[in-house]
């Protein structure tokens, strides 16, 4: 079991227009977050399709650091998301066209960026047309759920996926 | 000494547990009613002095619970007069509380502009004891 007790920091992040992304990492794990995250599988471990995708919990990154950092640390504020989307050159994706390894957020109707994940499988019948998706649920472990089926609210969500443009060959 | 039985720490823990960002811990404390309740029930002082006593705790002790806590007194804080609570917290250390900070900034009442609080992107660095160790144990 991980007992690190550490700090906050950052990371050197950058996007793919070379500006730097806010970020910031918590090395913190507390007692009982173990007990806290069998609950949270006692809760969800019954909904269709759910599955949770490894042991550890990990604090050292979040949902959207799991999804435009690769992991490496946590990204919380709406300005960073939106930068994110817009340096790195995001479009918006309809939902019959949403593909394995789109990006998917969750917006709060204030405006709030509260969750996002990555798409495993686009709405087929066989997932009652709902897409299954990879995310990392704040402190805990991630898990592959239903789109519709975790702790945040999902009465807007919207696709993304990165679009470079046409490429000119010199 | 703040009467926790009032909060619901159970549902305050969960929350915190899966909250990926500052505005949704802050969003959901301020629509849980117990955390209105707990705020009704304590003055300024009395939330400061709560954070103060969680910001103490030893990071090898504190709890998932204590924390929830913590931000239970951080979120009761803007349900009080704004003027009033920036000048109970002028000498407060947040540096304990990772989101507390960042929450008080997202209270819309809350002078956005004031060069005598200043966010700290690098909260307190507490250097592991030589005893504690981590574990890698395969997925």
């Amino acid at each position: 079991m991980a007992t690190l007790i550490g700090s906050s920091k950052s990371l050197a992040l950058a996007s793919t227009e070379g500006n730097e992304i806010d970020n910031e990492q918590s090395w913190e794990v507390i007692y009982q977050d173990h007990a806290r995250n069998d609950e949270l599988l006692q809760q969800y471990g019954n909904e269709p399709m759910f599955k949770r995708r490894c042991q550890h919990i990990s604090p050292v990154y979040n949902c959207h650091g799991m999804t435009f950092a690769s992991r490496r640390t946590g990204i919380i504020d709406n300005s960073t998301i939106e930068q994110i989307l817009r340096e790195d050159r995001y479009s918006l994706i309809q939902g019959e066209q949403v593909l394995p390894g789109d990006v998917i957020l969750y917006v709060h109707e204030s405006g709030d960026i509260e969750h996002s994940g990555i798409v495993i499988e686009p709405p087929r019948p066989e997932n009652f047309n709902i897409p299954l998706i990879l995310s990392k649920w704040g402190r805990y472990l991630e898990s592959v759920h239903l789109a519709n089926r975790c702790p945040y609210d999902s009465n807007d969500i919207r696709y993304y996926r990165i679009n470079h443009g046409e490429f000119e060959y010199s | 000494m703040a009467n926790l039985n009032i909060l619901n720490i159970d549902a305050l823990a969960n929350i915190y547990m899966v909250a990926n960002t500052p505005s949704y811990l802050f969003r959901h404390y301020r629509n849980n009613s117990s955390v209105q309740d707990f705020a009704d029930a304590h003055s300024i002082e009395e939330l400061v002095a709560e954070i103060r006593r969680v910001s103490s705790i030893e990071l090898t002790k504190r709890t998932v619970d204590d924390i929830a806590v913590a931000y239970a007194a951080v979120v009761g804080l803007t349900f009080k007069d704004a003027p009033l609570v920036k000048a109970a917290i002028a000498d407060v250390d947040f540096s304990k509380i990772l989101w507390a900070q960042r929450i008080l900034f997202l209270w819309e009442p809350y002078p956005t502009v004031d060069a005598t609080l200043k966010l700290t992107s690098e909260s307190v660095v507490v250097m592991p004891p030589a005893e504690m160790s981590v574990t890698t144990e395969p997925c």
